[in-house]
């Protein structure tokens, strides 16, 4: 049953191959998708094109459903995956700070580094400032330690366990919740569409 | 849907992203990284130029003195990938092209400064929050992760309440 | 049909036939993973012999818990020092299982290995890391430490039952329950805990 032990049935070297293929399939779909372009990004917070949000949610519903489906088959021990630890203060203001920066700067990581593999200087220069941050968090860390290690720290926490549901409840409602996200996404586009014809 | 954009339809490459993430947790017990790749690099190339520096963050010798090598990480394999994978896909869809991609009314100085500004305030953020739009939001939010839920939400926060302040960046 | 509305139908569907299904109880869970954990349970890689576990309890840098599956009499007659009592119905909870710590060995006991073994197995099933079983048991465990004088072996003892008849209540002042490290030549065993780590994977993240 699937988590596989890559590691121990093939060994380490295989299993970075693995992780580079992996990655390939990731900057792929990341790229298909049109988030090596800042303007693309940066146009879900102005609400011209709602990219980001159809994106990313419909990929966590497949990801999900599969996941839990793949978990009644036997497929897949979904207790063994690897589940976020939940520390919710540093995780909201981290957060707020990181949406203030890809508003800022027109990307997130992961993005900005399909955006350098295109050879977009902003993109480049995005994963600079991105290390530099890095690195000046590392310098300031000590002075908020507690704060970082202790603020809301709930450890492995999930959304069935805080709403008292059953994790296939909680599933469908992501479901509905993303559908109706998509819907009103739709909606959001369609008015600007009309909007910007009828300036010009 | 737009039917000019030159890219995918967002929802199927929705799809496609999906796929990828579950083949990641069947192949690894986890999710997809980016920021965890470029935090090991910017480390160990903090270390090679100032090797005593390390010593004296605690942050930097719990970055780079857990294993042997520093690099030897899958988050750094993962990114080596998605920046094979990008270029792969910008190439045939002719997207490659050494460029600055910015809003119509700004410079391009301008632009490489906010850049770099959105870059440093990003990687703070990630850092502080333990993840980045992949690695929280993405991961977490398919394993039903509470932390990874209120994070992905305080993204959309966080940049909804900035973006009319920096409104002339992109429109 | 037009494909917006076949992917609506789609995320729905799956999502409702989640909701008809349900997900697998710990049940399932465990009789699906059965073949694994018997396989683990036959090789003997997780009943550590009772002078590891001895060994274990001195050393600084281990921590050690004993969760005893036996019955109130039973902990009330003996048991080892620092040992808490646990019945399987407390360990199928899966908050009871959350609370345990990766970063200490757990170490499980009953009267032969019958109880600890089932414990075991549900337990593992919760991803609990670095878990054993007290290879022998109690039963073990007093045959190796107790002297002649304080244990008086009941014939024709069944499956896990407490195989000593024991003067009293002693519970964990029974010198057997928590012996001196013996000062002649150390006791050989075959040692078996390994380092701490495994169980869940913990690789996730941004690092």
């Amino acid at each position: 049953m699937s988590p596989l032990d890559i590691s121990a049935s093939l060994g380490h070297v295989w299993q970075n191959v693995f992780y580079v293929l992996t990655g390939v399939a990731f900057g792929f779909a990341l790229e298909r998708a049109g988030f090596g372009n800042a303007r693309n990004l940066a146009a879900q917070f102005y609400l011209k094109d709602m990219r980001v949000l159809k994106v990313m949610f419909t990929a966590i519903i497949t990801a999900m459903l599969l996941i839990f489906w793949a978990n009644l088959f036997g497929l897949l021990d979904a207790r063994a995956l690897f589940i976020n630890p939940t520390h919710l203060w540093p995780g909201i203001l981290g957060g707020l700070i990181f949406g203030i920066g890809f508003v800022v700067g027109g990307y997130c990581p992961g993005t900005a580094l399909v955006s350098l593999a295109t050879l977009k200087i902003d993109g480049m220069l995005f994963v600079l400032g991105l290390a530099i941050g890095m690195f000046l968090f590392g310098e300031s860390i000590d002075a908020m330690r507690v704060f970082w290690d202790t603020a809301g720290n709930f450890g492995e926490l999930t959304l069935p366990e805080v709403l008292g549901l059953g994790t296939e409840w909680v599933v469908f409602a992501v479901v509905l919740m993303a559908l109706a996200m998509f819907w009103g996404a739709e909606r959001v586009e369609q008015y600007f569409a009309r909007k910007n014809k009828g300036e010009n | 849907m737009n039917k000019t954009s030159p890219y995918m339809n967002p929802y199927l490459a929705g799809v496609m992203l999906g796929v990828v993430l579950f083949a990641s947790f069947v192949l690894f017990g986890h999710g997809l990284g980016a920021s965890g790749g470029v935090a090991k690099i910017a480390g160990a190339a903090i270390d090679l130029v100032t090797p005593a520096h390390t010593e004296n963050s605690s942050y930097l010798v719990s970055l780079l003195r857990s294993s042997d090598n520093p690099l030897d990480t899958w988050l750094v394999f993962e990114i080596l990938g998605v920046i094979i994978g990008g270029l792969i896909s910008g190439l045939l869809a002719g997207r490659v092209r050494l460029e600055t991609l910015r809003g119509p009314h700004i410079s391009v100085r301008t632009r490489w400064i906010f850049a770099v500004l959105g870059g440093i305030i990003t990687g703070y953020g990630v850092r502080l929050a333990r993840g980045c739009t992949s690695s929280q939001a993405l991961s977490g939010g398919a394993v039903l992760s509470a932390g990874s839920w209120a994070f992905m939400f305080a993204v959309f926060a966080g940049a909804y309440a900035m973006a009319y302040f920096v409104r002339k960046l992109w429109n | 049909m037009n494909a917006k509305i076949i992917g609506v139908l789609a995320a729905v569907g799956a999502g409702a036939g989640l909701l008809v299904l349900g997900q697998p109880n710990l049940h399932d869970r465990l009789a699906r993973l059965e073949p694994e954990l018997n396989q683990k349970i036959q090789s003997r890689q997780i009943q550590i012999d009772p002078a590891e576990l001895l060994a274990l309890r001195y050393e600084d840098q281990v921590g050690v818990r004993i969760f005893d599956l036996r019955s109130e009499s039973d902990f009330n007659l003996f048991h080892l020092t620092d040992a808490q009592r646990v019945s399987l119905e407390q360990i199928s909870e899966p908050a009871w299982a959350k609370e345990l710590s990766p970063k200490q060995v757990i170490v499980l006991v009953s009267n032969d290995e019958e109880q600890a073994t089932q414990a075991w197995k549900l337990l593992s099933t919760q991803k609990v890391a670095n878990l054993y079983i007290l290879a022998g048991g109690i039963n073990a465990w007093i045959e190796r430490y107790a002297k002649p004088d304080q244990k008086k072996p009941i014939a024709n003892c069944k499956n896990d039952q407490l195989g000593f008849r024991l003067p009293s209540s002693l519970g964990s002042r029974h010198p057997a329950a928590d012996p001196e490290p013996s000062h002649g030549p150390p006791e050989k065993f075959e040692k078996k805990v390994k380092s701490l780590g495994g169980g869940k994977r913990k690789a996730g993240g941004c690092g």
